[in-house]
């Protein structure tokens, strides 16, 4: 008996008590639907990693792009309804700790969710390049250039994951104009796609990629460039002359050329 | 001359190594270099306390130059700003302190910065205070001061509110808890004045729903103890009628603002409408919208628990606090801490809007409910400090235990398995930091100390106040290198003593119609136009803040033809659509006899059209012209606003839909537009000045 007195004279007795009065009246399951709710508004990721990716400040460290993971799978396991952009983040800062196929699957899940985004496809069509898997990079590539640019425009301010990357720059700046990195971006697929379909003598289709970038207003030697190359066609020496004129300055042009998310 | 050396003597002991104040003034040095980013303005202000920061800048520049300004002429084409003297609490003195920097030459962002800062130690000095009176305990009291200074109540400075209703609140309660144990005249002045900036706040319910609980927990707990509270509450009152009839007056006077705001609202002058929702009341807020609660956000937070992470709106307390809180739980229960858990728990449970059925009871009625939303404010407003006397009240039960000397061994083994068992908690975890760990041991160190008696008091200040700042020094470290960097970005940038007249609108090239939005706060009138006329068209009408026109339509307020006051506002046309309710309008067309198709717009001053005075509450035009017209001013309509013209009251007619037009006459005139009545002017300084007279008298009977 002064056991028992003794125990239940014990803080922590008293403060289960209380919390087991309450439990028979708890709907967990509805408490825990409502903090996964689409009305978070919190979610926005430090700005830290913001910086070192957005506005490519300093070198990337491992040490924090493996916190931006762990931050961005906790958002995908919490937060389904920002699951695409989340695995986009994830996806990017594994493609910069190098680990290019992982990259791959988080890209093609993020885009088996929402393929209305222009920056997944551009990433996966960059690393299948970087692979050398150059037919799934003509696809991806392609599919980038087929999404509307508005929408990836649009996705920005209103997704909670990608929204601080948008405001932080300069809160006031009207969205148009970020068209610059989209518009870079987009003519970095042309030449990823017109280099890749040059390496398959993939000729007829090079053409038209070539105009139809020159149409979008593209109009810079690069662009001639295949465009030649795929009327020149195979064993022609001018084609030769050209690559060996022009090729080095492309190549190093698509060396630069990195995974982005925005 | 013997009680200024005693004073002198008592300021030099405060100072003292082994005195809590010399280490509360390293702590507030530490907490300060903690956020110097913050404080120094390299770090921007986000979220709420940007809005925050604005609204006070436009009070306070206002109130230096002798305006108290009850309408904004800037928000969303003018609107009652006393929507804002609500939010910030407008009655509180120590925002004379942002004015008195800024009078010396400090920009007002480090003189705003610089207050919050101090406004914040005031508010730990004021938990420092409540508990020594509650523990009576000086190394306790000072072990609260330290965990709350660095919770993350500090952080929401910078993207929040909630101090300008926590800080108070703390007071109060101090000042509730002295006096009920000592009345004495300071102790019912600040009761008195923290009451009255919480009661002007644009949601009192938040304290009055917090006194609520509060009473009913004391009363189950300490029921006994009521009487006697009670008979020295009205000993007091009875040896200081006047002064206890004075405060009371004052404080009744405090709410009437806000109700006076509210029966404003009720009329439909100014709205709420991303608040309000479809809620049939003004100033309410429907239940779907509370879809986020205490709960919510300790989840939130447990989510992003990696203090690597760590960023704004996450609960955090250092870490020390958990251990304290370990240590107390295996000893005797208290009715102090059962009080305290079941307040708190009890707060917690009444405020989950999902999964929990008491909130949705109480919503439908409880009529203070209806007018908040954001419940997980709760946390930061009571729950964090109330969990900090928690904690405290388990390091005075351990203290209990400790002091005995058979339980020695006992409380050691505690200190072992509570300190292995946070290791371990913390290992499995997989995401804690460093300074974590360190903060183990030295607070394995610190404990055992204390129950072996090793350390003189000095040394015990020294060493409980690294084990506690240790953790969050590294923990803010992060959150400065992930908060946003300043970009000197604010709306409210622009002198206030000039008319603004078109520089708002900077329509992009490829500007499109924008999709309407709910209007945070704005003119019942002007909100009207927000929803029922294109923005483009809206934007483009707005680009002048005067119109002249030749002809006036009246209209049925109630029946407005939304299509033609469109086309009307998209040609500029010669025509003002007019409310006239009382029947007052005798004049529609003007003696020009050429006319023109369209209005005349003035978008700037002109030298027939000159503005010589400005202010949030008075504009004066001087107008030169040759037939008499109807002038349009684009700023949002309110029954509240007052006319004359040369001298004489004219009209004010609300005229196309959201703005305020009169007839002019030829010639020379001198129009004043004016807004208020005298009373609510009265009211307002009279409370200010109250509250700034009842700080002062508080701090000399304090010295007394």
């Amino acid at each position: 008996m002064p056991l028992f007195k003794t125990i239940i004279n014990r803080t922590f007795v008293f403060y289960l008590a209380c919390i087991f009065v309450v439990l028979p009246f708890l709907d967990y399951n509805k408490l825990y639907r409502n903090a996964l709710g689409e009305t978070m508004s919190r979610l926005t990721p430090p700005m830290n990693y913001l910086r070192l990716f957005a506005f490519k400040q300093g070198p990337y460290s491992p040490y924090r792009l493996r916190d931006c993971i762990y931050y961005h799978k906790k958002v995908i396991e919490y937060f389904p309804y920002q699951k695409a952009e989340a695995l986009a983040m994830q996806a990017y800062c594994t493609a910069l700790l190098g680990k290019s196929n992982e990259a791959l699957d988080l890209y093609k899940q993020s885009l088996a969710i929402n393929g209305d985004y222009f920056w997944p496809y551009y990433d996966a069509g960059i690393l299948s390049y970087q692979k050398r898997d150059y037919a799934s990079a003509v696809k991806y590539l392609s599919s980038a250039l087929e999404q509307n640019p508005l929408k990836t425009l649009y996705l920005l301010p209103r997704s909670k994951v990608y929204s601080d990357v948008y405001l932080s720059d300069n809160e006031y700046i009207v969205q148009f104009q970020y068209a610059p990195s989209l518009k870079n971006g987009r003519r970095n697929s042309y030449v990823l796609l017109m280099d890749c379909l040059l390496k398959a003598h993939d000729y007829q289709r090079l053409l038209s990629v070539a105009m139809t970038g020159v149409k979008e207003g593209f109009e810079d030697e690069t662009f001639y460039y295949y465009a030649r190359m795929a009327s020149l066609g195979d064993n022609n020496p001018e084609a030769m002359m050209l690559q060996q004129k022009l090729g080095p300055k492309i190549e190093q042009e698509i060396k630069e050329m990195r995974v982005q998310f925005f | 001359m013997t009680n200024g050396n005693g004073r002198y003597e008592a300021m030099k002991k405060l100072l003292r190594i082994d005195h809590p104040v010399f280490w509360m003034l390293i702590a507030f040095c530490c907490w300060i270099f903690s956020f110097s980013e913050f404080l120094g303005s390299y770090r921007t202000l986000v979220s709420d306390a940007l809005s925050y920061y604005e609204h006070i800048k436009f009070f306070v520049l206002n109130l230096s130059k002798g305006v108290y300004p009850l309408w904004d002429p800037f928000w969303y084409h003018g609107a009652s700003n006393d929507f804002f003297l609500r939010r910030i609490g407008a009655f509180n003195p120590f925002y004379l302190l942002i004015i008195l920097f800024n009078s010396i030459g400090i920009p007002y962002i480090y003189s705003y910065l610089w207050f919050l800062a101090l406004y914040y130690f005031l508010g730990m000095t004021g938990f420092y205070l409540l508990a020594m009176r509650i523990f009576n305990d000086r190394l306790i009291a000072y072990g609260g001061f330290l965990i709350l200074l660095f919770s993350a109540l500090g952080t929401r400075l910078f993207d929040a509110y909630m101090m300008l209703i926590t800080i108070p609140l703390i007071w109060f309660f101090y000042f509730l808890v002295a006096f009920s144990q000592t009345p004495r005249k300071h102790l019912f002045l600040g009761l008195s004045l923290s009451a009255m900036i919480l009661l002007g706040t644009y949601i009192p319910f938040y304290f009055l729903w917090i006194m609520i609980l509060f009473s009913f927990c004391f009363g189950i707990f300490f029921f006994k103890e009521i009487p006697g509270v009670l008979k020295r509450w009205v000993g007091f009152f009875k040896t200081h009628k006047i002064l206890c009839a004075g405060c009371v007056l004052v404080l009744m006077l405090s709410c009437l603002p806000i109700v006076l705001f509210y029966g404003h609202s009720t009329q439909g002058n100014v709205v709420l409408p991303l608040r309000q929702g479809k809620a049939n009341e003004a100033l309410t807020v429907p239940l779907e919208t509370l879809n986020w609660g205490v709960v919510e956000d300790f989840m939130f937070s447990g989510y992003f628990s990696n203090l690597r992470q760590y960023k704004f709106a996450i609960v955090y307390i250092p870490f020390f606090a958990i251990v304290v809180f370990g240590l107390g739980l295996l000893g005797r229960i208290t009715r102090r801490a059962a009080f305290l858990f079941f307040y708190g728990f009890l707060f917690v449970c009444l405020t989950i809007p999902h999964g929990l059925p008491f909130y949705s009871f109480l919503y439908k009625h409880v009529y203070i409910l209806k007018f908040f939303r954001n419940l997980h404010f709760f946390i930061w407003f009571i729950l964090i400090p109330l969990f900090v006397v928690l904690v405290l009240e388990h390091w005075h039960i351990f203290e209990e235990l400790r002091k005995d000397e058979r339980s020695k061994k006992y409380c050691l083994g505690i200190i072992g398995v509570i300190h292995l068992a946070a290791i371990i908690f913390i290992t499995v975890r997989g995401d804690a930091i460093f300074s974590t760990y360190v903060m183990l041991l030295l607070s394995a160190i610190f404990w055992v100390g204390r129950v072996l008696n090793w350390f003189a008091p000095r040394w015990a200040f020294a060493l409980l106040t690294l084990t506690v700042l240790i953790q969050p020094l590294e923990v803010y470290h992060h959150f400065t290198i992930n908060a946003a960097p300043f970009k000197g970005y604010e709306t409210y940038f622009y002198p206030f003593d000039k008319v603004r007249f078109n520089d708002e609108f900077r329509l992009p090239p490829s500007y499109t119609e924008p999709a309407k939005s709910a209007l945070y706060y704005a003119s019942g009138p002007y909100n009207f136009l927000n929803q029922n006329v294109s923005g483009y068209i809206l934007s483009h009408y707005l680009q002048n803040k005067f119109l002249l026109v030749d002809h006036v339509e009246k209209v049925d307020s109630k029946a407005v033809d939304v299509e033609r006051l469109n086309q009307i506002m998209k040609d500029q046309a010669n025509v003002a659509f007019v409310f006239d309710p009382k029947q007052t309008l005798t004049q529609f067309k003007s003696n020009d006899p050429h006319s023109p198709s369209k209005a005349i717009g003035i978008g700037k001053e002109l030298s027939w059209f000159k503005i010589p005075t400005f202010n949030a509450n008075h504009l004066r035009l001087v107008v030169d012209i040759p037939y008499e017209k109807f002038l349009v001013y684009n700023d949002s309509y309110d029954p509240l606003w007052k006319a004359t013209v040369n001298g004489s009251k004219v009209n004010i007619y609300q005229t196309n839909e959201g703005f305020k037009g009169i007839w002019l006459p030829a010639g020379h005139s001198t129009v004043d537009f004016s807004y208020g009545t005298a009373g609510q002017y009265v009211l307002n300084i009279f409370l200010s000045l109250a509250a700034f007279v009842l700080l002062v008298s508080i701090i000399i009977y304090a010295l007394i």
